[in-house]
């Protein structure tokens, strides 16, 4: 059928959010053009929600693993990179591709990132001015936290990379496959691999113990 | 508990970005946008194998055969009427159906196509040219048709164009159309709302204007003040003509006070006027009959001083109620800026030119022959005043 049926949801709706409550800088929001062609629905996505709704938490990803000050301008960079590209439908949803932009941004970064995850690991656990219990707490995390963050500066990138996108992205072993262009399998014995070497590490954590030491 | 939950417990967390970053990086993305290009998203109904396909150059290359109707939107101004709906399609023969509430008797539509020779199509009123602006009148909604060359001249209805375009079948290159309106005093409102996200600066010592003025011979004059956040120190100002002059004063009886309310509103005032519309316009009020002058006099005044976000917008809704308001459209200012000129003053024959985006004013447009275009090029809060 050769029409385009093309269907504004609703016009007049206004978005305070951005530009779009001024009719002449409104963003295209509530755009969406059905497609009826190979049994495939097409929708047109705008950037501006895109944005939206995955900017923070591709910002969080990415200070996360670098620092607040790389993720200011890499989260952006992400977001232009996806524009220059035309998001392919057969890697699935929008999220787990920026994602995927976000991970190869980091791996630029990677000695930012090991001396991150090392410097954590050194992190002090002995905290021996202060008897409270809520100061035995966070020594128990933060013993956690420098066993975990020494594991993670050991990992194998590739390792690292779907650990995190689990961990820290909220990612499934499906979506993390699609962010990174890797089968299933993969997915599944990187983190396999990883898993074990982080159990290993936390087998060795008493953090309780080490805090009442301290 | 699983070692990857006790991992996102334990790494540090990151404060969300602030409003400054998200700006910046939605700045650098508008910058990329033109010509605006949408992404698209084919949500398969079939079952896609996700896996099969690899991550070439992990997103960061262009992709090969964009599935886009890749064609810009329409402008958001033209001339004094503003974008209020619109559509981009990819092909012809195809339609489109725009839903808009006019604001003016000026209601205009705009169809731009890619191809040459497509020809646009309205049911009921025939084929014109792309590129053409066609009156609307009240119609809330409008269906708009785009034609090949080849399609029949002489249709009439939309089941003639539905019949047409399905013999003709769909042929490659997008268009787009828009519909656009004068802006109205909701539109001043709608400003404001966005004033009121505009992140806050931080006050320094002193608010650096910079402003320049073009007189009749051409000559450009660049003048700074640096007005003091602190009512007792001095006003500085730095005049700089085009041909190297640059005169600085430090003496507060020349150089010329920002505003007239140096006596009762200090800069530092400012931060205390109410952000509330109601309560902000019973101040305004009470300060008009204390000096005598106008409100919509302070409402202009107002405007061009350093606001925080909140109140700026309290402002515009009060101005978009004065009586005196008027909004006259979308204008350029002498440096190619594009902003909504409001006239608020009756005494003053001058415009403000407001950028819609931050409800900041960019220019004054005088409207008479004797006056001259002051731009504002820049202003923020600043520590320390610049000599010559």
């Amino acid at each position: 059928m050769p029409v385009v049926f093309v269907k504004r949801v609703e016009p007049t709706r206004l978005n305070l959010k951005t530009h779009e409550s001024i009719p002449a800088f409104r963003a295209k929001t509530d755009v969406s053009v059905r497609y009826p062609r190979n049994g495939a629905d097409r929708v047109i996505v705008p950037v501006e929600r895109v944005f939206d709704e995955h900017f923070a938490e591709i910002h969080r990803y990415i200070a996360r693993r670098l620092s607040s000050d790389l993720a200011d301008d890499l989260a952006a960079d992400v977001f232009v990179a996806a524009m220059r590209g035309v998001h392919d439908p057969a890697r699935g949803e929008i999220r787990p591709w920026l994602y995927g932009i976000a991970t190869n941004l980091i791996a630029r970064h990677r000695r930012t990132e090991l001396r991150r995850w090392k410097a954590l690991s050194r992190t002090p656990v002995d905290e021996t001015d202060s008897h409270e219990d809520e100061t035995v707490a966070r020594v128990a995390a933060r013993s956690l936290t420098s066993a975990l963050a020494g594991a993670l500066a050991t990992l194998k990138r590739a390792d690292r990379d779907v650990v995190l996108l689990i961990a820290l992205g909220g990612l499934t072993h499906a979506e993390v496959a699609t962010a990174l262009g890797i089968p299933y399998g993969t997915v599944a014995s990187r983190l396999n691999r990883a898993r074990k070497q982080l159990r290993a590490v936390l087998g060795d954590v008493n953090p309780l113990k080490e805090g009442q030491d301290g | 508990m699983d070692e990857l939950r006790m991992l996102a417990d334990a790494l540090p967390d990151a404060p969300p970005p602030s409003a400054q970053v998200v700006a910046r990086a939605r700045a650098r993305l508008a910058e990329r946008r033109a010509p605006r290009w949408r992404w698209v998203l084919v949500a398969a109904v079939t079952v896609v194998l996700v896996t099969a396909v690899t991550l070439a150059m992990s997103g960061l290359m262009p992709q090969q055969g964009p599935i886009a109707p890749a064609y810009p939107e329409p402008p958001v101004t033209r001339g004094r009427l503003g974008l209020i709906a619109s559509e981009v399609v990819g092909h012809s023969a195809a339609s489109a159906t725009l839903r808009f509430t006019p604001t003016s008797e000026d209601t205009e539509l705009v169809v731009s196509c890619q191809n040459d020779g497509w020809r646009v199509f309205l049911p009921e009123r025939g084929m014109t040219p792309c590129g053409v602006a066609l009156p609307l009148g009240s119609e809330q909604e409008v269906t708009v048709w785009v034609f090949p060359p080849d399609a029949p001249a002489d249709l009439r209805s939309s089941e003639d164009a539905r019949r047409v375009a399905e013999e003709l079948g769909e042929r490659p290159g997008a268009w787009s159309a828009g519909v656009y309106d004068k802006p109205t005093a909701q539109t001043l409102k709608q400003v404001a709302e966005l004033a009121a996200r505009q992140p806050a600066s931080t006050p320094g010592a002193y608010w650096q204007l910079t402003t320049t003025m073009i007189d009749k011979g051409g000559k450009k004059h660049t003048i700074v003040t640096w007005t003091p956040r602190d009512p007792a120190a001095t006003t500085v100002r730095r005049d700089t003509t085009d041909d190297g002059e640059c005169t600085s004063s430090e003496d507060p009886k020349e150089a010329p006070a920002p505003t007239p309310f140096d006596t009762d509103l200090a800069l530092a005032a400012l931060d205390g006027l109410p952000t509330d519309p109601s309560a902000l316009s019973e101040r305004l009020e009470a300060m008009s009959k204390k000096s005598g002058l106008s409100v919509s006099m302070y409402a202009a005044l107002l405007v061009g001083l350093p606001l925080r976000p909140e109140t700026r917008a309290a402002l515009l809704r009060v101005t978009a109620e004065l009586p005196t308001t008027t909004v006259i459209g979308y204008a350029q200012d002498p440096l190619g800026r594009t902003g909504l000129e409001v006239g608020i003053l009756k005494e003053v024959a001058v415009h403000q030119l407001i950028d819609p985006a931050s409800g900041v004013v960019l220019a004054t447009l005088p409207q008479t022959d004797e006056g001259t275009a002051q731009t504002l090029v820049d202003q923020r809060w600043t520590d320390e005043p610049a000599k010559c």
